[in-house]
């Protein structure tokens, strides 16, 4: 092949991925800033995904749902670099084995209902959730993947997605409930 | 069915995966049980709250530059392993100096082969080199070129954290030259303006064909000299 086809080539490969990929940046990086819980890490994230997929552009064309077939890439690799980092992410699902008490839980989300529950509570709580309840919850309770569709996108039955969705739901209420440290600062000063 | 068996369901309701008579059933409870209808209602709105947390945006081009970087990474990959400089031909860096006038510090030069044909070099795998932030180092390339060649466009990128010194603030030069049979030297005054790591990426281009070459940098500390080369094959 002479160099100019070979550029050529190069150019439209680029043209074809850009066309492919770029309408799905934002929900990307969307859903990897709902996983990572910040902007440095989102976009790192991103970006991994994308040097991992520019070459495979055939792949990517022939595929029917691309959303959520990216989705599925994207958070393999998150958890992939959640285990590089040493982090369990099955560990800390356990922490909710506690009994399921609704009443433990109901003054967080009450607060909810009021209107009275911070947004700023909400987020901290949220980022105590381990990985893979947080990635969870981002793509079915927030960015509304139906379980059929996250039965595919993390490859596990419905049924065992139903009871990690209850335990991340479970663990959030239980989290929400808690006093907070700035109440406690604000009672004692 | 009592309270406690209806609130495992509300999930499922939720989600819309209860079956017709389910669903039925506990719409017909909720509505006549206040405390079932209380706790829905607060499980619909965690889920609203949910949705409604705010995402930090990312920064301003941040999808055209990642795409960019996709491509870049890509084509980096198809060029050669770097390979050790046995001397320099000073002549191009006359031309440069003339271009950017900038005084050249000694020191930091890198080097690698500008073809097609050679061992493919996995990203992971490019020289990094070091320097202190605010800290100038000269990077020159050394391109080769089989016969005289006009116009040529030179490009050079840099990450947000380095710049050409006396070019403040730009992180993306391109301009056109020509060059001489046998090897051209361009020294290129790299400043750190930041801590951080990120790719130079030079590319030389003329009419239809181009040629990339990228290598770490970091602003931390000094490093060895080295040199890049660029081979342009006929």
């Amino acid at each position: 092949m002479s160099i100019v086809k070979f550029w050529s080539r190069t150019a439209d490969n680029q043209n074809r991925f850009e066309d492919l990929m770029g309408p799905h940046i934002d929900h990307l990086y969307r859903l990897s800033y709902r996983f990572t819980g910040s902007r440095e890490d989102a976009e790192d994230l991103v970006q991994d995904l994308l040097l991992k997929l520019y070459p495979r552009q055939q792949e990517i064309e022939s595929i029917e749902k691309l959303r959520p077939w990216l989705a599925r890439v994207l958070y393999r690799l998150f958890i992939d670099r959640v285990r590089q980092g040493g982090r369990s992410v099955l560990s800390a699902v356990e922490d909710s084995e506690a009994p399921d008490d609704q009443m433990d839980q109901a003054a967080g989300i009450e607060a909810l209902v009021e209107g009275t529950l911070t947004q700023e509570r909400l987020l901290e709580s949220f980022a105590l959730l381990n990985e893979d309840q947080r990635a969870l919850l981002a793509l079915h309770d927030i960015e509304g993947y139906t379980l059929a569709e996250l039965a595919d996108v993390l490859d596990t039955p419905i049924g065992t997605l139903k009871s990690r969705l209850n335990r991340s739901r479970t663990r959030l209420r239980k989290l929400l409930s808690r006093e907070p440290f700035q109440e406690s600062r604000r009672v004692n000063s | 069915m009592n309270c406690k068996d209806q609130h495992v369901l509300f999930d499922e309701y939720l989600d819309g995966e209860l079956n017709e008579s389910q669903s039925a059933s506990l719409t017909a409870h909720v509505e006549t049980c206040g405390t079932c209808k209380a706790r829905l209602a607060q499980h619909q709105a965690l889920r609203d709250a949910l949705r409604q947390m705010p995402v930090e945006p990312a920064r301003s081009g941040f999808a055209h530059s990642a795409l960019r970087q996709a491509r870049l990474a890509y084509a980096a990959e198809k060029i050669p392993h770097p390979q050790p400089v046995v001397k320099q031909q000073p002549f191009f860096r006359h031309w440069f100096a003339a271009g950017f006038g900038g005084a050249m510090a000694a020191g930091l030069a890198l080097w690698a082969v500008f073809t097609l044909i050679g061992p493919v070099q996995p990203a992971s795998k490019l020289p990094m080199f070091n320097m202190a932030v605010l800290e100038t180092r000269n990077v020159t390339l050394a391109i080769n070129v089989p016969e005289d060649m006009d116009g040529v466009t030179l490009t050079v990128e840099l990450p947000d954290n380095f710049e050409i010194s006396g070019y403040r603030g730009k992180h993306q030069l391109a301009w056109q030259t020509r060059l001489k049979k046998g090897r051209n030297v361009l020294t290129l005054p790299v400043k750190a303006v930041g801590k951080g790591q990120g790719q130079l990426v030079a590319r030389v281009a003329r009419n239809q064909e181009s040629k990339l070459l990228r290598v770490n940098l970091q602003a931390t500390s000094a490093d060895k000299n080295s040199l890049i080369v660029i081979d342009l094959k006929a």
